[in-house]
């Protein structure tokens, strides 16, 4: 698991300053990647069967509502990045700000992922976004 | 359950909230996938010793085994007096415009000192003539104030050390003499052999675990001097123009010299040297946020979980070049230790690195600042920083020591004189002064002097 | 295997086939049946009426082959043309709805060959035919004459049609007449038919079942004037004393039949007066949906009851004499059988028109509508029988509307589904932001829904059967009684 998320978030690089190296590794690549994932999940869900299923909202389904969560799900998973390196109280750099955003990028690619496997199962976006 | 929508959506803000504080913590880290690697650092370090390679992320703590034992007051103090005639001058009856010297007030002062101390439960007076004479802590204390009553015509030091080594040698007790130490052997054919005279004299009674701490103070003197070396004059009446050195020899099992060092010598002014006292590793850790350059981290494991207090010994280095050097900073706490190697150009001076594969050298020392004791990272634990710079990669783990070396001190030295019949024109030396503490060395460090203390770090590539 | 043979007389025959049809669209059920085979027979091969609802019958059979048989829903009861009933046709029977009459391009003059009669019959001729009568083209057919009409319409039994009818007629089957009794087709044909079928000497067929075949009539007494125009060969004055006369030859002379259904109504605007060919296209009027469902109230009856004390008379009271009449006005009875058909089916064509052909949704891709509707000709052809401007759904509850008495079951022109049930808005819970009643959303989710839960691999089915489910939903769920 932390090895999987090491080798999504080094594809940028190592984590800077070198010497916070151990916090990334061990700590926020692997919370940030379980948040992100889990945000990518959630919103899906929501997008998915909350609105498209349980609240029976039809309306809701175009590209461009979906495409409403998706750059939601990407700000959020750019904000838990921030918010993770500054509650682990690593040392600025604007490092972190790459990191959240190569972390956005996979919020993207979650939430298309998690779109993708789970859209059949609603009633009004099942063809949501295709 | 009515409410507005938008009290309604509160407890999941909330979760958010706590969910957004991520699920790993720093207390939570678990080596998953490490344990490969670590075996490889095994397998490099065969080789060495153990002790040495196996480095403990969190040292022993020192610092907590020291405090615990200086709560237990040491059982006896034995202080002995030098009464012969040649420390009349250091302690003068005292004249008509109540001058008194440098000693009087000093020894006095310390006398007070440690009868009142606590460190020590029982404190035991002596005058020391040809042999030691027991008085109280008034008489004594009297004695330095208002001057020698009956001087002794002399005394001999290997005789006085080997008493103090063979009978007042007990566990938790030591004996601190005050003496100007000017030994003068019977005749000039025996000055080659002081060395081993001293030698002899402390050995004749084995103590394994036999330590001296020497201290060095200088006082004005007001009476006659009698020169170790008589060629000149026999004695120097109505001496001196300049100070004459006097010492304090602590003396007794090292564990307790260390500590009535620690309890009631650490703030004298004075030069001291010391043999045969172990002491604890001193509180150390690597600062990865303390003057540190290029690209290097904690290679401990749980370096991720930066608990407090958790100390960092092991170096992970992704990438050095001499373009792109790797500064590490050292921290250490020897605030309990000596004066002597709390000194920074004695530690500049003998502070190295043991290690292999490797360029690392140590660039600087330097001691606490106001800044760093002010700082809320963990620099403030530490009295001294010990910067390293290295520009190459070792291939594998590498175990780095940082060592004190005990080295004798340059005053020794300084202090010492071969001839003091010109007491005046020499200055504040003592006859022979170096190779009485030669003689000590010898009777206690057999061979190489065991470092002071020595920090093991480990150099590793990153993973 | 029971099946009903419907003989539509003249231009109220057309008219009510034509309800009776968008009723059956709409699902209502005719039991006792699997099968209506329309007859049409008018010898005015141009009249609008009938040419509208040929049409509109051809695009239900078509859409009915594509849906296959079905227990409920839109379109579920099987229309055919006689020659479909089976397959030995002898070849003298065309495929169609309609009574081929072989293209009378005659005056009534040459009809009878009154040339070559002699004096004598010429002279029994003039005394029951005026010179009108002679001279009048029988392809208009035979405009509210029935005394010419009962001449060339005997001729209708010696068809290859009729021929055919009796060769297929089986046990079970049953036989129902719609005429009006004041015009010239109907008043004329039904007796005639009537009596031809049941005549115990007859030589067609199966004449044991034919006798014995439950048999049941809607006869329309006069509910519409005509303009007076002076030189109009039909004159609405002369429709009560027709009436009346016929009524008086129907009480001795209709053997054999086991129920009647007699409907009027009181005329109020007159219609333009136009006695035959294209232009006689008359509006949609609610006498003929009444005709209608006097046919399906007839199928509801089971044989034993219809046979036991016949015949039975039927006649039709409205609940309120009011000129614009919308469910409420109707008779428990008349409501409980069409209402919520009716209901369902304005709400399928509704949203097939406004919403069907925009919807991003997934039943809408589930279905590949966006190319269906472009080049499928099923999806056309119910575009058609929908929104045709000749016959659809649209032109014929308009025409209700719009006709006197005024049959107003919906608001046509709002796009508020919650409004369309005339005076019985969908109740809407303001206090719940997220019901809206019937809104669109409402149907694109239930419609998404049913796409998925529906397992039918043909779209045009699986569209049906979505909208039978959908608007079935939405009438229990937020209609619930009309």
């Amino acid at each position: 698991m932390k090895s999987f998320f090491r080798f999504l978030y080094e594809l940028i690089g190592s984590p800077q300053p070198p010497s916070e190296t151990p916090v990334y590794r061990e700590v926020i690549f692997p919370n940030v990647g379980l948040l992100t994932l889990g945000v990518s999940l959630a919103l899906v869900l929501i997008f998915y069967y909350l609105i498209n299923r349980a609240m029976g909202v039809a309306t809701f389904n175009k590209v461009r509502h979906w495409t409403i969560f998706l750059m939601a799900n990407a700000i959020i998973a750019f904000i838990i990045a921030i918010v993770q390196c500054n509650s682990q109280q690593v040392a600025e750099h604007s490092y972190i700000y790459w990191l959240a955003t190569i972390n956005a990028l996979y919020g993207l690619l979650w939430f298309f992922l998690f779109s993708v496997i789970l859209r059949k199962g609603s009633t009004n976006a099942s063809t949501t976004p295709f | 359950m009515n409410l507005p929508p938008r009290f309604r959506f509160q407890p999941a803000l909330a979760a958010v909230l706590l969910v957004l504080a991520g699920c790993y913590s720093r207390d939570d880290v678990k080596t998953d996938g490490g344990t490969v690697s670590e075996q490889q650092v095994e397998n490099d370090q065969t080789k060495m010793s153990r002790d040495n390679a196996k480095v403990a992320p969190n040292a022993p703590a020192p610092a907590v085994e020291e405090t615990s034992a200086s709560a237990v007051p040491l059982a006896q103090v034995n202080v002995f007096l030098e009464v012969s005639g040649s420390m009349e001058g250091f302690m003068p009856k005292p004249g008509a415009d109540a001058s008194n010297t440098r000693f009087q007030q000093h020894v006095a002062q310390f006398l007070s000192e440690l009868n009142n101390s606590p460190a020590v439960s029982r404190k035991v007076y002596y005058r020391i003539k040809e042999k030691p004479y027991r008085d109280s802590y008034q008489q004594l204390s009297g004695t330095v104030r208002g001057g020698i009553k009956e001087p002794a015509s002399s005394t001999d030091i290997p005789t006085v050390l080997d008493t103090l080594v063979s009978n007042y040698y007990d566990p938790n007790t030591v004996s601190i003499l005050i003496s100007d130490f000017i030994y003068s052997p019977k005749n000039t054919g025996a000055i080659p052999y002081i060395k081993t005279d001293i030698t002899d004299a402390i050995s004749r009674t084995q103590r394994p675990d036999l330590a001296v701490s020497v201290y060095g103070f200088t006082s004005d003197f007001q009476g006659t001097f009698y020169p170790a070396i008589m060629t000149g004059a026999r004695k120097v009446p109505n001496c001196c123009d300049t100070d004459i050195p006097y010492y304090f020899w602590v003396i007794g099992p090292q564990d307790a010299v260390r500590r009535f060092d620690a309890a009631l010598l650490a703030k004298q002014p004075a030069q001291q040297v010391h043999y045969g006292i172990k002491y604890p590793r001193p509180a150390s850790s690597l600062l990865n946020r303390y003057q540190n350059k290029g690209d290097w981290y904690y290679g401990e494991k749980t370096a991720s979980k930066r608990e407090a207090g958790a100390t960092y010994h092991t170096v992970a280095v992704q990438e050095a070049s001499a373009q792109n050097p790797v500064e590490f900073v050292l921290g250490l706490n020897i605030s309990t230790m000596p004066a002597l190697y709390q000194d920074v150009s004695y530690l500049k001076q003998n502070l190295k690195l043991v290690g292999q594969d490797t360029d690392a050298k140590i660039v600087n020392v330097a001691a606490a600042t106001d800044q760093t004791r002010a700082s809320s990272g963990p620099e403030n634990q530490y009295t001294h920083f010990v910067k390293v710079r290295l520009t190459k990669m070792a291939r594998a783990a590498r175990p780095l020591q940082v060592v004190l070396n005990d080295v004798r001190p340059a005053w020794v030295s300084q202090w010492t004189i071969q001839n003091d019949s010109n007491i005046n024109q020499a200055g504040p030396k003592t006859f022979a002064f170096a190779s009485l503490l030669d003689g000590v060395s010898t009777a206690i460090v057999a061979g190489q002097p065991a470092p002071v203390f020595q920090i093991p770090l480990t150099l590793e590539p990153a993973k | 295997m029971a099946k009903l043979f419907l003989f539509g007389i003249g231009g109220t025959g057309s008219r009510v086939i034509r309800s009776l049809t968008m009723l059956l669209a709409a699902g209502v059920q005719l039991p006792n049946c699997d099968r209506v085979v329309p007859i049409i027979i008018d010898p005015d091969a141009h009249n609008g009426d009938m040419n509208r609802t040929v049409d509109m019958l051809k695009s239900y059979q078509q859409i009915y082959n594509r849906l296959g048989q079905r227990e409920d829903g839109f379109f579920h009861t099987n229309i055919s043309t006689l020659s479909s009933i089976s397959a030995d046709t002898n070849g003298g029977v065309k495929d169609t709805f309609v009574f081929d009459f072989g293209g009378i391009n005659q005056s009534f003059r040459q009809y009878l060959s009154y040339d070559q009669l002699s004096i004598d019959s010429k002279g029994l001729v003039e005394l029951l035919f005026t010179q009108d009568n002679l001279e009048s083209p029988l392809t208009i057919g035979f405009r509210g004459s029935p005394n010419v009409g009962s001449v060339v319409l005997n001729k209708v039994v010696d068809s290859p049609e009729i021929r055919f009818f009796a060769d297929n007629f089986q046990a079970g089957d049953r036989v129902f007449f719609i005429s009006s009794i004041f015009g010239g087709t109907g008043a004329a044909g039904f007796p005639l038919l009537l009596k031809n079928l049941k005549d115990q000497n007859t030589r067609l067929s199966n004449a044991r079942y034919l006798r014995d075949a439950l048999t049941g009539a809607v006869t329309v007494m006069p509910y519409f004037a005509l303009q007076s125009e002076d030189n109009s060969i039909i004159d609405s004055n002369s429709f009560l004393t027709k009436t009346k006369a016929a009524l008086s030859y129907y009480e001795h002379n209709l053997q054999g039949l086991d129920a009647l259904y007699y409907l009027a109504d009181t005329p109020d605007t007159p219609y333009e007066n136009q006695p035959g060919g294209t232009a006689q296209r008359n509006k949609a009027h609610l006498i003929e949906v009444l005709a209608a469902l006097s046919i399906v109230d007839f199928m509801q009856y089971p044989d034993a009851e219809l046979r036991n004390g016949g015949p039975h008379f039927h006649e039709y009271g409205l609940g309120v004499d009011t000129q614009e009449l919308n469910f409420s006005h109707l008779p428990d009875e008349s409501r409980e059988m069409i209402a919520k058909q009716l209901t369902q089916f304005l709400y399928f064509t509704r949203y097939h028109k406004q919403h069907l052909p925009t919807d991003k949704a997934p039943y809408h891709d589930n279905l590949n509508l966006d190319y269906a509707m472009r080049n499928e000709p099923i999806f056309k052809e119910l575009n058609n029988f929908l929104h045709s401007p000749e016959f659809g759904v649209d032109e014929w509850l308009k025409e209700l509307a719009q006709n006197r008495r005024a049959f107003r079951p919906f608001d046509l022109t709002t796009d508020d589904f919650n409004a369309m049930i005339a005076g019985k808005p969908v109740e809407k819970k303001w206090n719940d932001f997220f019901n809206k009643g019937l809104s669109q959303n409402y149907f694109l989710n239930s419609l998404n829904d049913a796409a998925k839960s529906i397992q039918e691999p043909d779209n045009f089915k699986k569209l049906l059967a979505l909208f039978d489910r959908v608007t079935d939903k939405a009438f229990e769920e937020k209609v619930k009684v009309v």
